[in-house]
């Protein structure tokens, strides 16, 4: 998900038809520069060079994306597949939640997830916290300072999860606090992503794979 | 289950899915030159897309179907990977919270 902006101008784009990479390469219709849609980024033409702003988005179940986002739009066309559904992930130690912090590769695999659907995390002084929701398959990396303190989270709901300092309830995949004394405070989200867990690795041989011994509170904070 | 688009190696496809639809691109160092090879012809672009409303939808999205949902400065709009897969549907074009998007899969 980008933001197809170049600069102040807006840019339209199209399936060039070709494939770099084993990945799609986009044509924008005004300039008719080929952009990776793998890395974003203008790889010949006018606009060589240029980067477009990653969006953070996030892929879950219709019913979970309804529930936490109820004045929300939907796309309605054709269906052209029918195979992207909850049941993709069956063998969740197949799939890693992963993102880019800093330079720095790191994942998570869905299957320690399920068992710890929170996992507070000190990466390089950055605080964040992955949640998990096993029945939309909804993942979400988010900050966890508000204000000036870091929180740390402990999952009390398939959807909901309270910060352990002032016991307020956020809930988990939009990172919005619901009720208790933090209630309208909202985390910050970053753009992490679902992946294959062997897919990730081979192209990031030197991430990082967390799991809940690295969890703050497990480290003895 | 066999999620893997045909037009792509086996095990990199997840990675190129997912990574372009959500986003991340990986180290730089690790990228090959810029030879790309013609797979389809090219397709139009996808503006103006018909959307609905969520508390409308019937039978155009089921329950337990796969979105990619985003949200720009409150507004919040989903795109069912159903609708989003096969080379004329890869990018769709669109506005969101005054920001112009590309939702692409």
């Amino acid at each position: 998900m980008y933001a197809r902006t170049v600069g102040e101008r807006e840019i339209t784009l199209t399936v060039s038809g070709l494939l770099w990479n084993r990945s799609l390469v986009m044509m924008d219709s005004e300039t008719g520069s080929l952009w990776s849609h793998l890395l974003g980024r203008a790889m010949d033409g006018q606009l060589v060079g240029s980067e477009l702003e990653i969006v953070p988005g996030e892929m879950m179940t219709w019913e979970g994306w309804l529930a936490a986002y109820p004045d929300t739009t939907v796309l309605n066309m054709s269906r052209t597949a029918g195979n992207y559904r909850l049941e993709f992930y069956r063998g969740p130690e197949r799939f890693v939640y992963a993102w880019m912090l800093a330079g720095q590769a790191y994942s998570t695999n869905v299957a320690s997830l399920l068992r710890s659907p929170t996992l507070n995390l000190d990466l390089m002084g950055t605080r964040v916290v992955v949640t998990f929701n096993p029945e939309s398959s909804a993942a979400a990396l988010f900050s966890i300072v508000v204000g000036d303190t870091p929180r740390v989270f402990l999952p009390t709901a398939p959807d909901r999860m309270r910060d352990v300092g002032t016991e307020t309830l956020w809930n988990s995949v939009t990172g919005v606090a619901v009720d208790g004394p933090l209630e309208g405070e909202a985390l910050t989200h970053l753009p992490g992503l679902m992946s294959y867990r062997a897919s990730w690795a081979a192209f990031h041989p030197d991430g990082t794979d967390l799991g809940p011994a690295d969890d703050v509170r497990e480290a003895g904070r | 289950m066999q999620p893997v688009r045909p037009r792509h190696a086996a095990p990199y496809v997840a990675i190129v899915a997912v990574c372009a639809a959500l986003s991340m691109p990986p180290a730089a160092d690790a990228t090959p030159p810029f030879e790309p090879v013609r797979v389809v012809r090219p397709f139009p672009a996808i503006v103006d897309a018909p959307f609905i409303r969520g508390d409308e939808v019937d039978e155009e999205v089921t329950g337990k179907e796969l979105v990619l949902g985003v949200v720009v400065n409150g507004e919040a709009r989903a795109y069912p990977i159903n609708m989003l897969t096969g080379p004329s549907r890869e990018i769709i074009n669109d506005h969101l919270g005054g920001l112009a998007i590309a939702a692409t899969w």
